[in-house]
């Protein structure tokens, strides 16, 4: 866009010699209306026009959400250093002083045409690598149960810190009254580690398959799971704790492996089940200790990941092991759903406006 | 970031030059370095975590990476100035049974006064 005839046809010349397509506009008014026909790939935009100011026209482009890609070099005169400055700082990605050599006309075209191409095949490529990510992190999402197994009263939180995450946990039956509760957190927190948490999941899924419900055994679980994610192998760990509730006999076997100390609550006390711990799956040493915990009716075990103890806020301080334990007191009298519930507002609201760094999984077991 | 000197007798020590946290980003940089040192032909090595100031998980992956070359050889890992939150760790993890934790200076350790 040019008032200068002279102007115009010399650029003419020079980009089509160099092969490409020029549309060319007198004033403000034809540039639009051929904008609205053909979108083109770059913009040589005088910035004295008869009708417009040049800089009225460039804010109208970037206000346009169709045309505000299309990079904009500007064409002054060399002592406008003032109207350089405010298109530069108004959208423009370059500009060009008149009179101008052909080779600068043609150097800071292709430049610039070269760049726009890398910046949209990126944010394609970014586009594409998201809608990946939000994918896994629905099927990841899908291997998480959507409700309580009959006859065991579970809540639980699972939010990764981003689409995907490193923790994964299950609830099952395995017969009247033993159920088979799990959760692990794999070191990292990102694809890899989400990719990690599929497969501990299938392998979990298939050792329960291989074997009859009746038998299933928590030590020779644990140290299967050790035996089979050798670290050399992925690079990386876990941390899992998992339990065996039984609700006719009143107990629970548990097996930690470098997980936090769960939290029991009984009869309105409640206290970290230290117990015997295990270090990290993948690194070879598991024994497969497991504590046998009794319970009564209506105390309640809570399982977390580090995440939830992790949680900090805007000044650095963490959530803590403390808070935790204060919060599950202050929550033994209200049902399990509402305990939930509130520990959930409760990290939030300590968290303010920090970014969560880790994935956060807690689930709350009423006996 | 990392530095890695020999003392004697084939004993490598490993410090960071400055504070720094070992996480995610910092551990792929980490697995590259160690592919540039010998750690192999170290009769022992020694971490001094003076400059260690966080260790996320996959930080704490990347000291299992150095235990198990070590500890290959049969020759072990011992950790030194860590600080209280970092020993803590170690030991939520029970990776305090696999490497050895030490209260006392790279000089002691070196000497095996600890």
């Amino acid at each position: 866009m040019d008032d200068d005839l002279s102007v115009r046809v010399l650029l003419k010349s020079i980009l089509s010699r160099d092969n490409h397509d020029v549309v060319e506009s007198a004033d403000g008014r034809s540039a639009f209306s051929s904008l609205a026909v053909q979108k083109p790939d770059i913009i040589l935009l005088d910035l004295m026009l008869p009708d417009y100011n040049g800089l009225d026209i460039l804010a109208q482009l970037k206000e346009s959400e169709e045309l505000e890609p299309i990079p904009v070099i500007v064409l002054t005169g060399s002592a406008d250093r003032e109207s350089k400055l405010t298109a530069l700082s108004s959208g423009a990605v370059d500009f060009i002083s008149k009179p101008f050599l052909p080779e600068e006309v043609l150097l800071r075209v292709n430049t610039h045409l070269k760049l726009h191409d890398l910046i949209r095949s990126l944010r394609v490529a970014v586009d594409n690598l998201e809608s990946d990510v939000i994918a896994a992190g629905k099927i990841q999402n899908a291997l998480v149960p959507k409700s309580s197994p009959q006859g065991l009263s579970v809540e639980w939180i699972y939010e990764p810190s981003y689409r995907v995450g490193g923790d994964i946990f299950d609830v099952f039956r395995l017969d009247e009254n033993r159920y088979f509760v799990y959760l692990a957190d794999m070191s990292g927190h990102g694809v890899n580690a989400a990719m990690l948490s599929v497969m501990v999941h299938r392998f979990i899924e298939d050792f329960r398959t291989s074997i009859d419900d009746g038998e299933f055994d928590l030590s020779s679980f644990m140290k299967e799971l050790d035996r089979n994610f050798i670290f050399e192998r992925f690079n990386l760990f876990f941390t899992i704790v998992s339990a065996i509730v039984d609700l006719k006999e009143g107990f629970v076997l548990l097996s930690n492996a470098g997980h936090p100390a769960p939290l029991m609550k009984r009869e309105g006390s409640v206290e970290f089940l230290e117990g015997k711990r295990e270090a990290l799956v993948g690194i070879n040493m598991i024994h497969g200790d497991v504590s046998k915990i009794p319970f009564r009716n209506g105390d309640r075990l809570l399982l977390y990941t580090d995440g939830l103890i992790e949680v900090t806020n805007e000044k650095g301080e963490m959530y803590g092991e403390e808070r935790l334990k204060n919060l599950m007191e202050s929550s033994s009298d209200t049902d399990i759903r509402s305990a939930s519930l509130n520990l959930r507002s409760s990290y939030e609201s300590f968290k303010g406006s920090a970014l969560a760094e880790d994935d956060i999984t807690a689930l709350l077991i009423e006996f | 970031m990392f530095e890695f000197r020999l003392a004697k007798d084939e004993i490598g020590v490993i410090s960071l030059e400055k504070r720094a946290r070992i996480t995610g980003e910092t551990s792929s940089n980490f697995r590259k370095w160690q592919d540039t040192v010998d750690l192999k032909s170290c009769s022992r090595v020694i971490l001094d975590g003076t400059n260690i100031e966080f260790i996320d998980s996959m930080g704490i992956a990347a000291l299992i990476s150095i235990y198990k070359t070590i500890a290959a050889e049969g020759n072990d890992l011992v950790l030194v100035n860590l600080s209280e939150e970092i020993k803590k760790l170690l030991n939520t993890l029970r990776l305090d049974r696999l490497f050895i934790v030490k209260d006392c200076s790279v000089a002691e350790a070196i000497k095996d006064l600890c």
